[in-house]
């Protein structure tokens, strides 16, 4: 039943996430591709019914296409994972409905579960849509097809879960969504900052290696696009379970 | 029927159940063989334990002013032939002696107080 | 002990140094309607807070329906209607979603009595809940609760927002459809008026702890304030004595019974008799909380000599 009232809550917002990340893909496509002589491109395929070979300029598009989509894709599932995790717990939180909520005859874990698929779903679908959006154009000028954007779909996936769950956890913890948003933006930038300014300061190395070994999720440096690292995968994906468990373990032994 | 119970004064709201009930009867607004509404109706409407009711319905059963038939449903008995005078005058004791208590509080005669029981008796006398 | 609904032996609750509940000692019959009086801060939101498991207990024990509340909490959320002292329920859904949303926790639900009510207590249907008023919220909460089939309804400051006709055909409600059907009703309230009018038994609880408990018709029969007067200040003891209180040379006792017993004691230690009064349950319950004159609360024992 909870599940039905999750929907309820968020179903508008998905669908207007949906669509926005889907726009927002379709624009970068249309904008970047447009730029590539799109109508040269035309003319050839008219001229002699068939796609042309593999080129140089193409495939700077094709690769500036993918490198944008991802990375705008860095930024959207930082910012979709905060607000998220924060927003599709928060309001029950904060506005007293607990005493109601957990008089429900049911596992307490269930309201935890059933919030944490509905928020992250949304979250994977936004992320998703944007590449989605961009996925025709990729195919268009490109015989390989979308090529690597879709296998660096996962590894966004997985670190915006990590993210999602923090500020879901922090949105539990704090009582309220401004004060998890806060808590869980502050966890985001200490894990950013520290690392290289004890580096700076004490000359202490380890943490920043550390964190920068983490954040090879987000490498698209080099060309052609680096190939799948399992290791950081796993790290991710194991630090999204531990805040999902956290969450877990915070409403089993809640007062209210 | 409609009875009337104040939860705030010092009478038991069983006792007031019970009083209004024989009133009705003396007055003639219940007959013999009447029902009553049960216990729970009663409850609902006066806004009351059920259990005082119930107490109420008991007491007033035992005093044989109401029987209940075995099928369900609680009636007006008919007045009480077996109930000997004197028992029937061991009953109205106490409420004698408050009535003769507040007499000798106001100083009246008791002649006069005779006299306001006959007028009463009268009133209902026509009814029976 | 399963002819108690609800059953506390020693129930303690501390909040840091607060001690909100402090060894409390609930015994609530099955199929009655016991009101759980106190004042403000008394204890009495944390009592029913830690009866439904939203908070520990920091010491003794509990039963509800005779389901340990450590152990069994499922089984108990199972079997209780409970409407809260703070009636927020989800803002953006309406009513008659809450209860399709509620509906399929409880397998007893009764759609029949959902439709019954709403119309009874003029319940807008299809109104954003958090677009309602304060007394339509208190009316979807006790929609929520009294539709559920419970055998045990806790009701924590039932009349909240609500106006008096309103609160006249909750009453009516309560009485007809949950106590007849042999179900317990357990009010938590400062509002006394209603509690005199369908409890059987009442609790009162001070400072964590129960000072009294017993049934509304004991205190009808046989508890009784008596004023007397005196120029000195008698010592007096009963193990049937209250609450005390005085006022320069004016006394007033309450006794639990024989109240002619007592008044016969302190004519023969010198006091005049004014009067014995039967004793309504506010008067009864402003003896054993007040504050402004020195009481003797729920023990037996000696009266001070006035300051």
């Amino acid at each position: 039943m909870y599940l039905w009232k999750a929907w309820q809550d968020s179903r508008t917002r998905v669908v207007l996430y949906i669509l926005a990340a889907l726009s927002v893909g379709m624009l970068f496509g249309l904008d970047v591709v447009s730029w590539a002589n799109w109508h040269a491109y035309w003319m050839t395929y008219r001229q002699y019914r068939a796609l042309p070979r593999f080129d140089f300029y193409m495939d700077v598009t094709f690769y500036t296409l993918e490198l944008l989509v991802l990375d705008y894709g860095q930024m959207a599932v930082l910012l979709a994972g905060l607000s998220l995790g924060a927003t599709s717990t928060g309001r029950e939180y904060g506005a007293g409905t607990m005493d109601f909520v957990l008089t429900r005859p049911g596992p307490r874990r269930n309201f935890v579960l059933t919030d944490w698929t509905v928020g992250l779903t949304t979250m994977v679908i936004m992320v998703s849509g944007l590449a989605f959006g961009a996925l025709p154009f990729l195919c268009l000028i490109h015989a390989k097809g979308a090529g690597n954007v879709l296998a660096g779909l996962p590894g966004l996936w997985v670190l915006g879960a990590a993210i999602y769950g923090l500020s879901h956890f922090t949105t539990l913890v704090a009582g309220s969504a401004p004060k998890g948003l806060i808590l869980s933006v502050a966890t985001v930038l200490t894990y950013f900052f520290l690392p290289t300014a004890l580096r700076e300061w004490w000359h202490a190395d380890a943490l920043l290696r550390a964190t920068q070994w983490t954040l090879r999720i987000f490498d698209h440096g080099s060309w052609p696009l680096s190939p799948f690292d399992w290791s950081v995968f796993a790290f991710w994906l194991a630090t999204a379970a531990g805040f999902l468990g956290a969450s877990l373990a915070w409403i089993r032994f809640r007062e209210v | 029927m409609l009875l009337h119970v104040n939860t705030s004064s010092g009478v038991p709201v069983y006792l007031q159940i019970e009083g209004q009930v024989k009133q009705a009867i003396a007055a003639g607004a219940l007959q013999q063989g009447n029902a009553l509404p049960p216990v729970r109706r009663m409850a609902a409407q006066l806004r009351v334990n059920p259990n005082t009711v119930a107490k109420a319905y008991q007491n007033l059963e035992r005093e044989g002013v109401i029987r209940t038939v075995p099928g369900g449903g609680t009636y007006v008995a008919d007045s009480s032939p077996g109930l000997l005078k004197s028992e029937k005058l061991r009953r109205l004791r106490p409420v004698a002696r408050q009535l003769a208590v507040e007499s000798f509080q106001l100083r009246l005669a008791p002649g006069d107080v005779v006299k306001l029981l006959e007028d009463e008796l009268d009133g209902l006398g026509g009814k029976r | 002990m399963n002819d108690l609904a609800i059953h506390t032996q020693g129930l303690a609750k501390f909040f840091g140094k607060t001690r909100a509940v402090d060894g409390l000692d609930l015994n609530v019959p099955r199929g009655s309607v016991y009101g759980f009086l106190g004042r403000n801060g008394a204890g009495k939101t944390t009592t029913v807070k830690t009866l439904l498991g939203l908070l520990r207990p920091t010491a003794g024990s509990a039963q509800v329906l005779g389901y340990d509340i450590r152990r069994h909490l499922l089984a108990i959320l199972e079997r209780t209607g409970f409407v809260p002292e703070n009636k927020t329920l989800f803002g953006s859904l309406t009513p008659a979603q809450l209860v399709r949303f509620n509906q399929g926790y409880f397998p007893k639900w009764s759609g029949e009595l959902v439709g019954r009510y709403a119309e009874l207590f003029e319940i807008p249907m299809h109104v954003p809940f958090a677009k309602l008023s304060l007394g339509n919220k208190t009316k979807v909460c006790h929609l929520l609760a009294l539709c559920q089939g419970a055998d045990l309804l806790i009701l924590d400051e039932p009349s909240v927002g609500l106006d008096p006709v309103i609160t006249d055909l909750l009453l009516r409600v309560l009485v007809e459809d949950q106590v007849s059907e042999g179900r317990t009703v357990f009010l938590s309230s400062h509002q006394l008026a209603e509690v005199e009018r369908i409890a059987d038994w009442v609790g009162i609880i001070e400072k964590g702890k129960i000072v009294l408990e017993t049934r509304l018709e004991d205190i009808r029969q046989n508890y009784r304030l008596i004023r007397a007067a005196a120029q000195t200040a008698p010592a007096v003891s009963s193990p049937h004595l209250v609450a005390a209180q005085s006022s320069e040379n004016f006394w007033s006792y309450l006794v639990a019974r024989d109240a002619e017993d007592f008044a016969a004691m302190l004519r023969a230690k010198g006091m005049t008799i004014l009067e014995i009064l039967p004793v309504s349950l506010g008067e009864v319950f402003l003896g054993l909380t007040r504050k402004e004159v020195p009481c003797i609360s729920g023990k037996p024992g000696r009266i001070p000599a006035p300051a």
